[in-house]
């Protein structure tokens, strides 16, 4: 894989970016750092399904907000396809919108309940000028509706009350899929969607990767199902990025210890593999979250060393495939 | 026959609307054992949370019970007027609402939180006694007592659910229900959460009845499982049993779609979609859904019964 002819490639490029909140004239002591000193690329010729997998607090939904330009990053910079996103002209964030789709959490906030559904694919073929003739128009919907599984007779004319909650997903699903977008951001795209119905979605995230090559950021807090569908996968804490690699190798063999304990706790459903242990977090770690000098995950850490309490740990390789962990045990490794 | 601690019978809570009766339980029935740790589970819509209201009589209109019984060792908590109820809430059955964490009064201290909870339903107890009291309960879900002088925004999530549990266990009641205790905390949290509610359970010998959604936490969690579907029951087994060898095709494919961190598998959901509840199929309610369904699955309600020794299923398959 040789740098320069990869350069073209380059679809979005996340360069030592840090958003901080909270700076302003009341003093340092009251700054979050929300995401510090993360990097990421993605290749247009390589579609990959990349998670973005931490805790509330971890930073991945800052992350996300970033990427969609719904704020800027305090340091380091985000490019696609070479240009920086926070210094495009009108026309390049329009196409830069265009080829990057967001999908969220809640399927229910996202639609006007006063509108048809029909109204959100209208509005998206209207705004980026899809369709210039309305046979072209409905074609293009059932299309991208179809590729969600959906059937355009039984949805579209229907109000958002009268669709359940996985149908709603697929709509919005298709809803990006119908920009035909190079990269999708989604962030907790089945939280909020019952087991049964989750599947499906994740089945169409697969499906948009393989047959369309549309690459996804899947933020998510579930890390069943990101070992179920991403290719790579990020471990965020506190704003740090504690493990990366491909997703099977870092949850098959999590090497930082918060990736111990974070794996070690998903529930498995089967009676017989119950919890290693009970593990105690004492209050006072808990309020008292993270070092400010050292390794965020100091005072959780059983392995904790003197060393773990000067200063952050940087990414040390610990595996094949670019399996990096930001821990101290693995210096010597490289 | 081992005691019950909590027996609900042919139970039917309905929503009026303009359209009709919503059915969002109908007709379930549910034993749970003194001292024993019995799950619920289902997806949006199946009826659990109505279960969980209903048997702490907290259903409001449109919302209204429509037959059954729900006996609290022995007593029938529909027969008591709302004085007799209040009596019983929180010192016999105690809740532990579905987001309770964020139920706690943002400008009212842990302590004065708590000693409302007491106050309102126990003894009229000293509050010197009490105090000392509800710093025992912080003690045992593992919280320190200067919590009892801190406000909810202090505490981390996993500390107002622990504050919770602590809420509902302070007049050591024989039966708690648990309301999704652990929904919206993350996985490190959830399990150090789950720990503490097994611990307080075990040492108080209460009956917990845990409602869920996560297959896989309630492994971790309970002897008995019940699955709701649809406002009905279908299947309730021992935990071990339901998870090697579950008998109802719901549970089947419920068990199926739950993703693993162990192995990569394709993953599995249920074709269709669960039905309106205004207007619910004949015969069994999960025929539309179910891949075994037959002639007679779509005009006969099949009967929840004991098929196995220890097993109960609503089920043509197993007649």
């Amino acid at each position: 894989m040789s740098e320069p002819t990869r350069m073209s490639n380059r679809l979005l490029e996340v360069k030592n970016v840090r958003k901080v909140f909270g700076r302003g004239g009341i003093g340092r002591q009251h700054e979050t750092i929300a995401l510090d000193d993360f990097s990421l690329t993605l290749y247009d010729d390589e579609p990959k399904i990349t998670a973005i997998a931490g805790e509330s607090g971890s930073g991945k939904t800052t992350l996300a907000r970033l990427i969609l330009d719904f704020i800027k990053p305090t340091s380091g910079e985000i490019l696609w396809r070479g240009r920086n996103i926070h210094k495009m002209s009108k026309k390049e964030l329009m196409s830069y919108r265009h080829e990057c789709q967001a999908v969220f959490q809640d399927p229910y906030a996202a639609f006007n309940p006063f509108y048809r559904v029909d109204h959100l694919f209208h509005m998206a073929v209207t705004e980026f000028k899809l369709a210039r003739r309305k046979a072209d128009e409905a074609r293009i919907i059932g299309d991208a509706l179809e590729v969600v599984g959906l059937r355009p007779g039984e949805i579209l004319g229907k109000y958002p009350h009268q669709l359940s909650g996985g149908q709603r997903q697929r709509l919005i699903v298709a809803r990006a899929f119908l920009l035909k977008p190079r990269l999708i951001v989604a962030d907790e795209p089945v939280s909020m969607i019952d087991a049964s119905l989750r599947a499906m979605i994740l089945d169409i995230m697969l499906k948009l990767k393989d047959d369309f090559g549309i690459s996804f950021l899947y933020i998510t807090h579930d890390l069943s199902t990101a070992y179920q569908i991403s290719d790579r996968i990020f471990i965020l804490y506190e704003g740090t990025v504690s493990e990366t690699g491909d997703a099977t190798r870092v949850i098959g063999n999590p090497q930082h210890p918060y990736t111990q304990l974070l794996i070690g706790s998903v529930p498995n459903p089967d009676p017989a593999l119950k919890w290693s242990e009970d593990i105690e977090v004492s209050a006072e770690e808990e309020l008292g979250k993270g070092d400010k000098a050292g390794c965020k995950f100091y005072s959780r850490c059983p392995h904790a060393m003197e060393e773990c309490h000067q200063s952050p740990p940087r990414l040390y390789e610990v595996g094949e495939d670019g399996h990096y962990a930001s821990c101290f045990l693995y210096k010597g490794s490289g | 026959m081992t005691e019950l601690a909590l027996k609900v019978e042919d139970l039917k809570v309905w929503y009026w609307t303009d359209r009709g009766p919503v059915k969002a339980v109908d007709g379930i029935d549910l034993e749970v054992k003194k001292g024993e740790r019995f799950g619920i589970v289902g997806e949006s819509g199946c009826g659990k949370s109505t279960t969980a209201m209903t048997l702490l009589r907290l259903i409001k209109p449109p919302g209204s019970v429509e037959q059954g019984r729900i006996l609290l060792d022995g007593d029938n908590l529909l027969d008591l007027n709302d004085e007799q109820m209040r009596s019983v809430r929180w010192s016999r059955i105690s809740l532990i609402p579905q987001g309770s964490m964020n139920s706690l009064n943002p400008v009212v201290k842990i302590g004065s939180q708590i000693t409302d909870a007491v106050t309102a339903h126990g003894d009229s107890v000293a509050r010197a006694e009490a105090k000392a009291k509800i710093i025992e309960m912080l003690g045992m879900v593992g919280l320190p007592a200067r919590v009892y002088n801190m406000y909810p925004h202090e505490l981390s999530g996993g500390m107002k659910q622990r504050v919770c549990i602590a809420m509902a266990i302070i007049l050591q009641p024989q039966v708690i229900i648990a309301d999704e205790p652990t929904s919206a905390l993350d996985v490190v949290v959830q399990r150090v959460v789950t720990q503490t509610l097994i611990k307080v359970q075990e040492r108080l010998g209460a009956a917990l009845v845990i409602i869920g959604h996560d297959m896989g936490l309630l492994a971790q969690l309970v002897d008995r499982l019940a699955v709701m579907y649809a406002g009905k029951v279908a299947e309730v087994s021992p935990a071990e049993d339901i998870y090697k060898d579950p008998l109802h095709p719901y549970t089947q494919l419920l068990i199926g779609s739950v993703p693993s961190v162990k192995e990569k598998k394709p993953l599995e959901g249920i074709p269709g979609l669960p039905p309106t509840l205004l207007a619910p199929p004949p015969g069994c309610i999960f025929h539309p859904r179910c891949p075994h369904a037959t002639e007679r699955c779509r005009a006969e309600v099949p009967q929840y019964r004991e098929v196995r020794p220890g097993r109960m299923v609503a089920c043509h398959l197993y007649e």
